[in-house]
């Protein structure tokens, strides 16, 4: 079955795309590339705080970085380049809550990952 | 009820009498409680050029418009008076557990004009307040004058008093004293202390019962439960090495938003001096009185044998301010360790700012010195961090043959903590070099001569904290344009990240997110708006009460905006809160102007803003420039770009000349108090 990748680098808005594919988006591989199926995919904000060992490159200027939709908290640490121990061992929260990583993220969510800082 | 009691209790010293003066609902109106209302008050009746250590100095002592409504980390209580040190708006900030026993005397303000001519402490309770003598208490340290203060008025069956003390720092009118509360917080910057102890007042102690409330306590209620919850969710067990902050030293120099709510980890788990270390490696710490770098000056060795952590094991619960549910403090039992000539026991754990200044700061691995110290301090009523700065100003100037050892009595080097103890306990005691020494290093440098000048790292005469401004140019120009300058807790890019100011308010630029260090250092409208925001906004902290580590959590997670309303029902958006924030501001200059101060006396010193740059260690290279930075500040605060003095279409705008120039009988009514 023949698949056909998107690359995703450019999007800045909500978008929806029609892929003929046979897989649907299940992997954000080391290519920096949504594999999807074949349906509609759309594409949403989620507003991240995390640290600087984390992947920026995708991050929009107001702080949000598009995903798409059905990514979960497991998938989207892998998308910002989190190590996963990180996210274990140190404070990881979704509208600052404690979540399950399958926990499907939504338009306009907010995750937090712990960002050692300095003061006092 | 908004929150607001309505009144100042005003003492007069001189004359032995109390008063309580009405204010009128438009004051609060215009200037909150706490610190703008203060402002206010000082502004009204502190005469131009009036002595700061004379009876004509007024001293406030006050907490905060949203304390004991039921709003959450909003327990702070302030001293606003003239400083000695600047000579300007002198405001020093605490916690602990005195703040709500102000307002329940049925007072927002405890203003005490004139000096007495014997020491005496004001006692309140709900008969009213009466001055008492303080002979017996004069001389005692901070921690036992409050013990005392408290046992003697403690009546069996009735609520437990609170007090608030001056140490031997305030008895010996050092321009470095603060005063304390619950053996061992402290209000302690401005020399608040010693204008206390120039008034011959040793303390305070409170025991009212008036109910406080805002006029919506269930949308307060519902607003605290938000907060609390979300603040808990940042919990880290203690377990967690600290060798983890080690990342520190891999990490690129970007600066990001971080998650406010993610402060109260650290807050949580070690305190504030839990990030030493992190400090320490990315250049946020200054080191040997910011003439060096930890690469260079403080190895890692160092820096492990004195990090935060080490505290943790000696820790024996934490502590927690009022309304507070972070308990960032702790107590510390140190009667086993080295220097401890004094038989101290159960202490508060040392913040950031004492645990860095007496280790990296002057280049000290022996962290039990630094615990000594910092309690020594606390029972002297001294402010650490202006300690610490004079002392390194005078290690650097014996290093470099300006002070012999026949000026000090020994020798005095980088590190030798034995040498430290001894100047801080001169210091404190103005003995020896310790006299000259006691007023901070300004005061110092008028005595010891121009040469020195160049050790003596301070800011309109304060010295700043352990915060590096040569890589944080926000923080660098909030130390330089604040009316109180030199002052860490005002802001800066790291916080103005958490703070998100920019989703309630306007006009607030947001935080450049990513790989947008670089532009801190231009001078803009956008940059300088951030340091406006971060300035206004403080205002408003400071006048309901709040914590800066409440408003590190982030607008989302700390609804300021919302309590204020909900306390008061005044029908304000965030915007109109602002507006506030900046007459308050204003306010403040204007106080410093008309006390005959030229608006740039608080240019920071060369070496906070990299004149010259340093060249070596993370910090290396930068400068900032402050004199641009300055001017454009002014220029959007509505100053006169070079001078720094408000604009009259400024103060116009801000209603300022009907709240300053009318009779100040159109705003109070005066009554005897009862007691």
């Amino acid at each position: 079955m023949p698949i056909i990748a998107m690359y995703v680098a450019q999007v800045n808005n909500i978008k929806k795309l029609t892929i003929i594919a046979d897989y649907k988006y299940i992997s954000y591989n080391k290519m920096n590339i949504f594999v999807f199926k074949n349906e509609e995919v759309c594409f949403l904000k989620v507003e991240f705080h995390g640290p600087a060992i984390c992947d920026f490159s995708k991050m929009n200027a107001d702080g949000t970085i598009d995903v798409p939709d059905g990514t979960t908290v497991k998938q989207f640490i892998k998308i910002v380049k989190l190590p996963i121990a990180w996210a274990k061992v140190f404070p990881f929260l979704v509208n600052y809550e404690k979540v399950p990583m399958n926990t499907v993220l939504k338009e306009g969510d907010v995750v937090s990952a712990f960002s050692p800082s300095g003061g006092g | 009820m908004k929150g607001y009691c309505g009144k100042i209790l005003k003492v007069d010293l001189t004359n032995k009498t109390c008063t309580d003066v009405y204010i009128a609902d438009e004051i609060y109106e215009n200037f909150l409680s706490g610190a703008g209302l203060a402002a206010w008050w000082c502004y009204r009746n502190i005469p131009a050029g009036a002595d700061p250590m004379g009876p004509e100095n007024v001293l406030c002592i006050t907490s905060g418009l949203l304390t004991s409504t039921g709003s959450c980390i909003t327990g702070r209580w302030m001293v606003v008076t003239k400083s000695p040190s600047t000579g300007g708006i002198g405001e020093a900030n605490c916690g602990g557990t005195f703040a709500p026993f102000i307002k329940a005397c049925g007072y927002d303000i405890i203003a005490f004009h004139g000096a007495s001519d014997t020491p005496v402490y004001l006692y309140c309770d709900d008969n009213g307040p009466v001055l008492k003598d303080a002979s017996h208490i004069w001389g005692q340290d901070a921690a036992v004058a409050e013990k005392m203060l408290v046992e003697e008025n403690t009546v069996p069956g009735k609520k437990i008093p609170q007090a608030c003390t001056i140490g031997w720092g305030g008895e010996n009118l050092s321009w470095m004293a603060g005063v304390c509360n619950d053996n061992g917080r402290i209000a302690a910057r401005q020399g608040v202390g010693g204008v206390m102890g120039s008034k011959k007042l040793k303390g305070l102690c409170f025991a009212g019962n008036k109910p406080v409330s805002g006029e919506n306590p269930e949308e307060i209620r519902r607003l605290s439960k938000m907060c609390a919850k979300r603040a808990n969710m940042a919990f880290m067990p203690p377990e967690i090495p600290t060798g983890l902050l080690h990342v520190a030293k891999f990490l690129p120099e970007i600066q990001l938003s971080p998650d406010g709510i993610m402060t109260g980890v650290l807050m949580g788990t070690w305190g504030t001096g839990g990030s030493s270390q992190f400090a320490g490696q990315t250049g946020e710490a200054p080191v040997k009185n910011w003439s060096g770098s930890q690469k260079e000056d403080f190895h890692v060795r160092a820096l492990n044998k004195t990090d935060g952590s080490h505290m943790l094991k000696l820790q024996t619960n934490r502590y927690y301010c009022y309304s507070c549910m972070y308990g960032c403090g702790g107590e510390l039992d140190i009667s086993h360790i080295k220097h401890n000539d004094q038989g101290y026991s159960r202490v508060h754990k040392p913040e950031y700012e004492s645990q860095w200044d007496y280790t990296g700061f002057l280049l000290n691995e022996d962290n039990d010195a630094m615990l000594f110290i910092n309690e020594y301090l606390n029972r002297a009523g001294m402010d650490a961090i202006s300690v610490g700065g004079t002392v390194g100003m005078a290690i650097e100037a014996y290093e470099n043959g300006l002070l012999k050892e026949s000026d000090v009595g020994f020798p005095l080097h980088w590190g030798d903590a034995d040498a430290i103890i001894r100047l801080v306990k001169m210091i404190v005691h103005r003995e020896g070099i310790g006299d000259v020494l006691a007023d901070g290093c300004k005061r110092a440098v008028e005595i010891l001569g121009p040469e020195f000048a160049q050790y003596a790292v301070q800011g309109g005469g304060m010295e700043p904290p352990m915060h590096d401004s040569r890589p944080d140019p926000q923080q660098a120009t909030l130390y330089a344009i604040d009316a109180t300058p030199s002052r860490h807790t005002t802001g800066g890019s790291l916080y103005y990240g958490c703070m998100h100011l920019w989703k309630k308010v306007t006009w607030a630029p947001p935080a450049v997110l990513v790989g947008g260090k670089q532009g801190e250092w231009e001078v803009s409208d956008e940059e300088s708006l951030k340091v406006l925001a971060a300035a206004y906004f403080k205002r408003i902290v400071d006048g309901v009460g709040g914590c800066y580590f409440g408003f590190l959590l982030g607008t989302a997670i700390y609804p300021i905006f919302e309590w204020t309303e909900a306390a008061t029902g005044w029908g304000n958006t965030t915007d109109d809160l602002m507006w506030i924030g900046r007459r308050i501001f204003t306010l403040r200059h204007m106080f410093n102007i008309k006390q005959g101060l030229d608006p740039w006396y608080s240019r920071p010193h060369p070496r906070m803003v990299g004149e010259p740059p340093l060249k070596v260690g993370k910090v290396a290279g930068k400068t900032v420039p402050i004199d641009a930075k300055i001017m454009s500040v002014w220029k959007n605060a509505g100053f006169d770009e070079k001078t720094g003095i408000p604009l009259q279409e400024t103060v116009e705008a801000l209603n300022l000349p009907y709240f300053l120039d009318g009779p100040i009988e159109n705003f109070i009514k005066e009554v005897p108090s009862r007691g």
